[in-house]
């Protein structure tokens, strides 16, 4: 009894719901009786997760589940000490190295290196290596990534890394040659209406196939976020309807309404309004990255064809300066500047076509 | 006398009494030299009185007089010359009165007080016939110095001659009559003609006689008469005073020569080295002011500090202050205050008789003269200056010898033995604990390790300290401040300043007009030091100085460091004709670049202004909060831009700063540095506007930091306390953008507002999985009371502020009552799953345990039993004791009783296994059960689970 997305999790990689295929083949990886390190990447809510949980799974057997929390303490170059919280089983050691911020270089150095050069201490384990899951790869300093390529070649007779990311482009190439990289693609949507459907079914309830697709819709093919909706549907209405509307996470209504005051004036005191705004996404630590693609998004999609492109390559620029600059607020209004700019410009220019 | 309040002009003059009294003293130490060979001052003083009684019968009177001034001034003065420079005198005087006022009196009153004759003069000023008292000189004056004896007999000589000629000359008027009357103006006993008396030094009172004005002027007319003949000099008036001018011209001349000279040695090519020999000789000392009223700092600041010292007359020099020289004025008008500066300063003196500010801190910018103040307005007031600055080691042990050794000592050789005033220079600069031992001292605290408590009273200061520093905003100086009386420094006034050195100029012979010397103070922002040296640079490149060239060169520009507002202030605001010098600067600048003649542009050129915006943000220097400044402001100002074109690009600049900045703190890239300056020029063009900015602090992104830690906080504790199984699925980004917002609108199902046991099945199955979503989730609610004094339920951790914006609150929300109802519920349940868990951990101990005890702790019965070895397989299957069962028992004497029976055969005692197993698990089964008589007191035990009791 708890959330639906954790409730109906598949457990084994033979219950998996969708890439059936990709699941059969890390299946047969596992029977293997080894395998390479894995680069899971793909966008949030697509089950990455999931689908690494299986295969811990299907590696140790049921005993992986048996999890525990450790703060592991670190002490930095410079004399500062850290603690990482860390999620383990008797098999297995899983890491979030973005927790210790612009230090995660040392939790590479000292936890992963750890990690990886003791045995395995149960030789009766199915297995003479452990694995390091290490999340959310894609935002470790390159600093990090280059104090792990080492490791992954040195210790391999021991461990074995997955990585987790979203996008392999933060990732360097000398990290990505040295992994099996397994893609895990959001589901489609009739793949995810099924899964709500399915998941309905064993709550009891009839899900109409008209809300299904609106949730679908809602949640750009993200199934967390899809089943959540869906539970929160259920909680608003016990029998789902058809008109009912599935509620988005507050800060998008917020950003989408912060697109919508600068989509309705362009001036230094909406610019102001605007900030604030900004401001308050940033106070409630919704990253800068989905700040920038929320805002893109709605922009975009009021915008005339022949702007899209200009604003998406502003866009771009502004939000790659994002990650090499430290004041993201600089960078983003910088951004809503600009667009403010060209977007005042073409339709005055389209003003005067009129005439 | 008799007037009950002052006049304000005599309420001026008490005031500053003092004041003017060093003022006076200062006149005649300093402007000795020059004025001697006109007008010696102690001649002008006799000759005050004589110029009311016209020409005198007997000059000799005048003598005595004399007698109260340095004996070699009358030495080397005849007296017969005085008479030429009567005139002079007076008229010197008279430009004296334009500018001090009537200070006649206290001139007079300081010459008494010198020499301790109080009477005197009063006396010959009321008499009008000073002869009186040539006697009771010679009696009254303590002769100890054998020159002042030999001085008055020589004086009683000349007399003597003088007579003798007056006789001879001329047989009018008999000496007896005048004797007879001189009688009569003076008893010592108490006579009956109106008097005053007059108390000398050595207690002897005299009375003198008042006169009318009548008989004075009748006694003025008779002298005048009999001096008349002019017999009195040996030549004649004309033939005197026609000498007197020929020497006069000559001496003018030989000045005229002189310069003439230096000029026509400067002019020669060989001017250089004549410049060079004065090099070792800088301009600021050379052109020091040498007396009171050539400081260039303001009179009020100049006043308020001689003020100061003189308060500390009492306890340094044990000399009573007006107040006792004038005890009517005293008496009302001791308490006057004087509101310089916010802080006032008081002439109350505390019980040592020190002032009370122990200390002045005088600070101001550097060059506008606070040293040279401090140390002119000291001598004056006769100390011997002791000067302390950056160069001196200042830690506190040497700080404390030396402010021993300043304030309790003087000097025993050399040859004035001179009070110490202490100069601490550039204080602001020395370490705290200095100041701290400064402050301690000062402040009579100061225990000085033992050698204090020695004398008792030595501890306490006994000497004015001044202390100077640039910056009294220093937190060093925070306690100093406190303690001291705070004498802001106002600059100097352009025109004053500007003079003086046209002054100057003129005696170097540079060649160079007011505008030229203006632009110069301007420049230097009244910087007296940097303006001298810039003079003299001037002057070794030996050219005339005009306007173009100062501002040309480069040298004597000041590195000032602004507040962050006023940089940010310059960077808004457009200056409107700031003056002459950033004007051409800028002409001068484009002269530079461009080569072409330099145009004057309007000031408010862009380069001009670029120019400036540089200046001021790089001697500022912390580009980072400057540019938050300018970030935050910069939408407020008025800006015309419809095409919002400056907003992009002062935007794209904002962006780069940051760029750069994160370039040079990640690779410690530091030469990159300077461009950081450049988007400020880009800003000021961009955004400023004429009007005066209003400027905000900028704040908010340390505020939106707090808040996103604060978040981040929040987060980081709902995931602490997460179940591990739970937490592997979702990372904190995960659980901020996608899970809470919705989670919150998961956990408010409906149910209905009625009691817990009239719900339904469903309310029931809802609630129940309402509470184990939010154990999953480490929520509940907590009781919290607001500030009106109701209670609310919120969820802790209280993840509603992470998700919920500006301030909107959620559509749906659980009652108060049900909330509390859901707080019990997830207590209940974590309850039971905490026992649950206990439970089923439980079967695996207490087997282990009991395992490894079973062998130590077999009962007896089994041991006897032991030999039957039927007995132990059974006995190890039996389920094993809970601990309330066991019992201390002392270790069997393993002893083999072997029951016999009469036969001697070995008894089988036949125990039968069924029997005992039964008992045990009797006793297992039963709920209950108790101890008789074993020790405890609650005897009766039963097990509860808490499954039970929910």
């Amino acid at each position: 009894m708890s959330l639906w997305v954790d409730r109906y999790r598949p457990k084994s990689l033979g219950v998996l719901d969708y890439h059936k295929e990709q699941a059969s083949q890390l299946k047969n990886l596992v029977k293997q009786g080894d395998f390479p390190h894995l680069l899971v990447y793909g966008p949030s809510g697509a089950g990455k997760k999931t689908r690494v949980t299986c295969l811990l799974r299907e590696l140790y057997g049921p005993s992986v589940e048996k999890l525990r929390m450790e703060s592991v303490s670190i002490t930095t170059p410079s004399g500062k000490k850290l603690d990482v919280k860390t999620i383990s089983s008797n098999y297995h050691i899983e890491v979030n190295p973005s927790d210790a911020g612009i230090y995660d270089r040392c939790v590479v150095m000292e936890l992963v290196k750890n990690a990886a050069q003791t045995h395995q201490l149960d030789p009766s384990g199915q297995r003479d290596f452990k694995v390091v899951v290490l999340t959310e790869v894609d935002s470790l300093s390159v600093d990090a990534q280059h104090a792990l390529r080492r490791t992954m070649e040195k210790y391999v007779a021991t461990c074995r890394l997955i990585l987790i990311s979203n996008s392999t482009s933060r990732v360097i190439p000398a990290i990505r040659s040295r992994c099996l990289g397994v893609r895990v693609a959001a589901p489609t949507s009739d793949q995810i209406v099924s899964i709500l459907q399915m998941v309905c079914k064993k709550e009891g309830l009839t899900l109409p196939l008209e809300l299904a697709k609106k949730i679908v819709d809602k949640s750009e093919r993200n199934l967390r976020l899809a089943l959540l909706m869906c539970e929160s549907c259920k909680v608003q209405e016990t029998p789902l309807q058809d008109k009912q509307e599935p509620i988005l996470p507050q800060w998008q209504v917020f950003l989408r309404e912060t697109a919508r005051t600068i989509m309705h004036e362009q001036s230094p005191k909406q610019l102001m309004e605007v900030r604030g705004r900004l401001y308050e996404l940033l106070c409630h630590n919704i990253p800068i990255q989905m700040i920038f693609k929320g805002l893109l998004k709605e922009l975009v999609s009021n915008c005339d064809m022949r702007l899209k492109a200009a604003v998406v390559e502003e866009a771009a620029f502004f939000e790659h300066r994002v990650h090499q600059g430290n004041k993201g607020i600089f960078h983003l209004e910088a951004f809503v500047a600009k667009f403010m700019c060209i977007y005042k410009k073409f339709m005055e220019d389209s003003v005067i076509d009129m005439f | 006398m008799d007037e009950d309040y002052p006049t304000p002009d005599e309420e001026f003059e008490m005031m500053y009494a003092d004041e003017m009294e060093m003022l006076n003293e200062m006149e005649d130490d300093f402007d000795e030299p020059p004025l001697k060979p006109s007008a010696p001052p102690t001649v002008r003083r006799s000759l005050n009185f004589a110029g009311s009684s016209a020409s005198q019968k007997d000059i000799i009177s005048s003598t005595p007089s004399v007698s109260s001034t340095p004996a070699e001034k009358v030495d080397d003065l005849p007296i017969t010359s005085t008479a030429p420079y009567a005139s002079s005198s007076s008229s010197r005087k008279r430009t004296l009165d334009d500018i001090f006022g009537d200070i006649d009196d206290i001139e007079l009153e300081e010459a008494n007080e010198k020499d301790g004759h109080l009477s005197k003069k009063s006396c010959q000023k009321l008499s009008g016939d000073p002869l009186f008292f040539l006697d009771e000189d010679i009696n009254a004056e303590p002769s100890d110095h054998v020159k002042e004896i030999e001085l008055i007999e020589k004086i009683n000589a000349l007399r003597k001659k003088a007579f003798l000629e007056c006789h001879q000359g001329q047989a009018t008027g008999s000496p007896a009559s005048l004797k007879l009357k001189e009688s009569n103006t003076l008893t010592k006993g108490v006579p009956k003609w109106p008097f005053v008396s007059v108390t000398s030094e050595l207690g002897d009172r005299v009375y003198i006689r008042v006169r009318s004005d009548d008989y004075l002027d009748e006694e003025i007319e008779r002298v005048s008469h009999k001096t008349d003949s002019g017999g009195l000099l040996k030549n004649q008036f004309s033939t005197l005073k026609d000498e007197a001018l020929k020497l006069l011209e000559k001496r003018q001349e030989a000045i005229v020569a002189a310069q003439e000279a230096e000029i026509a040695a400067l002019m020669a090519p060989d001017g250089e080295t004549s410049a060079g020999t004065d090099t070792d000789n800088l301009w600021v000392v050379k052109y020091k002011p040498s007396a009171y009223a050539e400081l260039l700092s303001e009179e009020s600041v100049n006043r308020t500090m001689l003020h100061w010292l003189k308060l500390w007359d009492k306890v340094v020099f044990n000399r009573e202050r007006k107040v006792a020289v004038k005890p009517k004025e005293a008496k009302k008008e001791n308490r006057f205050q004087k509101k310089p500066f916010g802080q006032v300063m008081t002439d109350e003196l505390d019980e040592h008789g020190r002032p009370q500010y122990k200390m002045v801190l005088l600070c101001g910018p550097p060059g506008l003269g606070k040293t040279t103040l401090a140390h002119m307005v000291a001598k004056l007031a006769g100390y011997n200056v002791v000067e302390v600055n950056a160069s001196d080691d200042r830690t506190p042990e040497a700080f404390h010898t030396q402010l021993q050794a300043a304030t309790q000592m003087k000097a025993v050789m050399g040859k004035d033995p001179r009070p110490n005033c202490l100069v601490l220079d550039e204080i602001d600069g020395a370490p705290a604990a200095s100041i701290e031992t400064l402050i301690k001292f000062v402040l009579g605290k100061d225990v000085g390790k033992g050698r204090g408590k020695k004398k008792g009273n030595a501890g306490v200061l006994k000497r004015p300290v001044i202390c100077i520093c640039n910056d009294a905003y220093v937190p060093a100086l925070r306690t100093l401040r406190q303690n001291a009386f705070v004498l802001h420094f106002p600059p100097t006034g352009s025109e004053r300043l500007a003079f003086r050195l046209m002054t100057i100029a003129r005696k170097q012979n540079i060649k160079t007009d007011m505008g030229a010397m203006l632009a110069l103070c301007e420049k230097t922002q009244n910087d007296i030091r940097s303006c001298l040296s810039l003079l003299h640079y001037f002057k070794s490149q030996n050219k005339p100085v005009r306007l173009s060239d100062i501002h040309q060169s480069s040298v004597g520009q000041k590195d000032v460091q602004k507040g962050l507002f006023s940089v940010w202030q310059e960077v808004f605001q457009i200056r409107r004709s700031t003056g002459a010098f950033t004007e051409a600067a800028t002409a001068a600048a484009t002269k530079n670049t461009n080569s072409t003649p330099a145009v004057k542009r309007a000031d408010t050129s862009i380069a001009s202004r670029i120019q400036r915006v540089l200046s001021i943000v790089q001697s500022h220097g912390d580009y980072n909060r400057l540019a938050q400044g300018v970030f935050e402001n910069y939408l407020n100002m008025k800006l015309r831009d419809s095409s919002l074109n400056g907003l992009v690009k002062g935007l794209d600049w904002f962006s780069t700063t940051d760029l750069l900045n994160t370039e040079i703190l990640s690779s410690q890239n530091y030469i990159l540095m300077p461009y950081m300056s450049y988007a400020f020029a880009v800003w000021h063009v961009l955004f400023a506007g004429l009007s005066w900015p209003k400027i905000q602090y900028p704040n908010t992104a340390y505020e939106v930091s707090v808040k996103e830690g604060h978040a981040k906080q929040t987060v980081a504790e709902l995931m602490k306390g997460m179940p591990p199984s739970i937490k592997v699925n979702c990372s904190e980004s995960q659980l901020v953008n996608e899970v809470l917002p919705l989670l919150l609108e998961i956990i408010v199902p409906n149910f209905r507002p009625v009691s817990q046991q009239l719900y339904s099945s469903q309310e029931k199955k809802d609630l129940c999985n309402l509470v184990s979503i939010m154990i999953d989730y480490n929520l509940t609610y907590v009781q919290e009371r607001t500030p009106e004094g109701n209670y609310v339920c919120n969820l802790d951790p209280n993840i509603e502020e992470v998700v919920h914006f500006g301030g909107s609150k959620p559509s749906r929300a659980l009652t108060y009552g049900t909330k509390q109802l859901v707080a019990r519920e997830i207590d209940v349940e974590k309850m039971r799953r905490f026992e649950m868990m206990a439970l089923s951990s439980q079967p695996n101990e207490p087997k282990d345990k009991i395992k490894s005890k079973s062998s130590e702790n077999q009962l007896p019965s089994v041991d006897i039993s032991s030999n039957g070895n039927s007995d132990t397989t059974g006995n190890k299957k039996s389920p094993p004791l809970p601990n309330h069962l066991r019992k201390l028992r002392a270790k069997p004497v393993l002893k083999e009783i072997q029951t016999k029976d009469f036969f001697g055969r070995i008894v089988e005692i036949s125990l039968s296994p069924s029997t005992v197993k039964a008992n045990t698990e009797a006793q297992l089964k039963g709920d209950v059960w108790f101890h008789f008589k074993e020790g405890f007191n609650n005897a009766v035990r039963k097990t509860i689970r808490i499954g039970d009791l929910l």
